[in-house]
């Protein structure tokens, strides 16, 4: 997995390639982390993720939960059949912003 | 030096024990309350308590039981006034190690003092010597299991299962198997009698006698005449020893599907057909133990041969599986355990081992000896996947191996065909957005989710555990095992599944099962014996028909 980032204005825009399951779940962990001492809006770019597993899913739950706390937001962008299946057994759509397109998830801000 | 507490609220009596104890060596204490002698007794070492009958908040009887449930080890005498009998029976009653009446004579404290210190010495140094026993047995408990094969063993063209159980801290079973060529394999089981530390020493030279009579053989070796080199190598030894060994060898051959062996005086090994699930018991010739005549010649003609073929799966065992008793101290036996065996309904050769232990236990029965338990089969095994390692390596082994096998790239000729079929969408499930998800995926996705469930749950520490799955396609069926700790999966469930969890959106954990128990249309989890068994069933798609040619 490797995780890439742009800024845009406020919004930090992180893309992830690769697989986000438990093997590589605490290296997403602590990547998040370090944005998120100095940035509180980020938009995950999942275009390039095929696979994610209830670890990853889970890691992505606890951003928003620190971003929340910060009056910040986490949206997702992107995302695969696959991956939206997951998000949706886990019910965790219901908790994100989820778009299309990632010029779109950043311009919601 | 010794230190004597005594717990008495006259202080007349604390005098004259000190007096007559004077010149002992003793450092000796006091306390005048059951309250405070108790408090000081949880927080300070005594090697003695005297204890007075009476005393001003609580009776010596209370106190003498609560100091030997706090501190066992520490012996109390009870000093009474009383002359009745039944104050002395209730003083042992509640723990006391001997009595003093008063009035006190200094003879009669000094030897009776002296008299269970010195019992309470001997019983220390016992329970150390005790516990370096303990510690001993467990250390060559640990050195064991490096002879003992792991629980699976899996090859191209065999598959063995096997269980084994030491009842004490170390058994006297044997079991091992032995490349000879590409299709032949030595395979052995046995039994010293008796067991212990002798037991499993013999066994580790056992195998290295056996190691090298093969290595040394020439082409012509048969189980005749590794039977008849061993026992000349080997019977003066186990006889010097006062023991024997019975011993089941035998050549698994792979191409001509059979087992040849000789039984020198074991139990004779059964059949099992894995489709059927019948049970058959061949009859077996074969010759005395090893270690009971110097020069026997073991034949040829009393060779057993048993067919392997067409889903027959061998099973080898030892004594100690026959000789579990239930609570009315009655034998299994032979009758029962064939009995038994007959009933298991096993359709792997994974499980039929273990599914045999449990069915006996659940039967109330209680294995004192050591037992073992091996099923060899020659069944295909292209469509498992087998890892071995701790269990975060295992599973994480496991899950990249599942994912491949689900990846178009990745699919090689023989599973094109098999993931052209996974590959068929799985519209009727998602309908809304995952109308392109397929089936595939989700037989790997519900899969990972367990093996990270069994990494999580499954083993303390960095114990070494294996993993097999086996992927049924026609029947959408996967099967996973694995070897590790039991884990309380049905608690997790009722968590994922109760409506209060559902609410918890940012919940910490359980996102797997919960995937799991929705991708499936059946999920099952069972401990069986010393292994688990995961088994899912997929919701047809209806379409296998047209995609899966």
């Amino acid at each position: 997995m490797k995780i890439d980032f742009v800024k845009k204005e406020s919004v930090v825009i992180l893309s992830i390639d690769g697989s986000l399951d438990a093997s590589v779940a605490d290296q997403f962990k602590s990547v998040f982390e370090n944005y998120a001492k100095e940035n509180s809006n980020f938009v995950l770019d999942m275009r390039k993720v095929s696979f994610i597993d209830s670890t990853g899913l889970g890691k992505i739950v606890s951003a928003l939960r620190t971003v929340s706390e910060k009056k910040g937001d986490l949206k997702i962008a992107g995302i695969s059949d696959e991956v939206m299946m997951v998000f949706q057994i886990t019910r965790a759509f219901r908790i994100f912003d989820i778009y299309d397109d990632v010029n779109e998830a950043v311009n919601s801000f | 030096m010794t230190r004597i507490l005594v717990i008495d609220d006259d202080s007349l009596m604390i005098q004259l024990i000190k007096v007559y104890l004077k010149g002992e060596n003793y450092e000796i204490l006091s306390e005048e309350t059951g309250k405070n002698a108790i408090k000081r007794i949880a927080g300070e070492p005594f090697d003695l308590i005297l204890l007075d009958i009476m005393l001003p908040d609580a009776t010596g009887y209370e106190v003498c039981q609560e100091i030997t449930s706090l501190k066992k080890e520490t012996p109390v005498i009870m000093i009474t006034s009383l002359e009745d009998d039944i104050s002395i029976e209730k003083a042992f009653e509640v723990g006391s190690a001997d009595y003093i009446r008063k009035p006190i004579s200094r003879i009669e404290l000094v030897s009776r003092v002296k008299n269970v210190l010195d019992t309470a010495q001997a019983k220390k140094k016992l329970q150390a010597m005790y516990e370096n026993i303990m510690k001993e047995l467990e250390v060559a408990k640990n050195v064991q299991s490096y002879f003992i094969p792991e629980p699976l063993l899996i090859e191209k063209d065999y598959l063995i299962s096997s269980f084994y159980q030491a009842s004490s801290k170390v058994g006297g079973d044997l079991f091992d198997i032995k490349k000879i060529n590409s299709s032949q394999y030595l395979i052995y089981i046995g039994d010293i009698s008796g067991h212990g530390v002798q037991a499993a020493l013999l066994m580790a030279a056992i195998k290295f006698v056996i190691n090298m009579i093969v290595d040394q053989s020439s082409e012509k070796m048969t189980p005749a005449s590794i039977m008849t080199q061993f026992n000349e190598i080997f019977c003066n030894q186990l006889k010097k020893k006062g023991t024997y060994l019975t011993i089941c060898l035998g050549i698994l051959d792979t191409e001509r599907k059979q087992f040849l062996y000789y039984n020198a005086g074991h139990p004779a090994p059964f059949v099992f057909n894995n489709i059927s699930g019948e049970v058959s018991f061949p009859k077996s010739d074969g010759g005395i133990p090893v270690g009971w005549v110097d020069d026997f010649k073991y034949l040829e003609s009393e060779s057993d041969v048993i067919d392997l073929s067409d889903s027959k799966t061998l099973l080898l065992y030892t004594d100690g599986i026959f000789e579990s008793k239930n609570r009315e101290n009655g034998y299994l036996g032979m009758e029962g355990f064939k009995r038994t065996v007959s009933l298991i309904n096993a359709t792997s050769a994974i499980t039929f081992p273990h599914e045999i232990s449990k069915t006996i236990t659940d039967n109330g029965f209680v294995f004192e000896d050591d037992y073992t338990l091996v099923a060899v089969s020659l069944e295909e095994c292209s469509h498992r996947v087998f890892v071995s390692g701790s269990s975060t390596s295992a599973a994480a082994a496991a899950a990249d191996k599942c994912g491949r096998i689900f990846d178009e790239h990745e699919a090689d000729n023989g599973t094109k065909a098999l993931w052209k079929y996974l590959n068929t969408d799985v519209a009727d499930l998602f309908k809304k957005k995952c109308s392109k998800c397929s089936i595939g995926y989700v037989v790997r996705i519900a899969v990972h989710e367990w093996l990270m469930n069994i990494a999580r749950h499954g083993t303390p520490g960095e114990d070494k555990t294996q993993i097999i799955i086996e992927t049924d396609v026609e029947n959408l069926e996967v099967k996973v095992f694995d070897f590790s700790a039991e884990w309380d999966f049905e608690s997790v469930k009722a968590r994922v599944t109760s409506a209060e969890y559902d609410d918890d959106q940012f919940r910490e954990s359980g996102r797997g099962i919960q995937m799991i128990l929705t991708l499936t249309e059946k999920f099952e989890f069972k401990r069986i014996g010393g292994m688990n068994k995961a088994y899912f069933k997929f919701k047809d798609q209806g379409k296998r028909e047209e995609t899966y040619k």
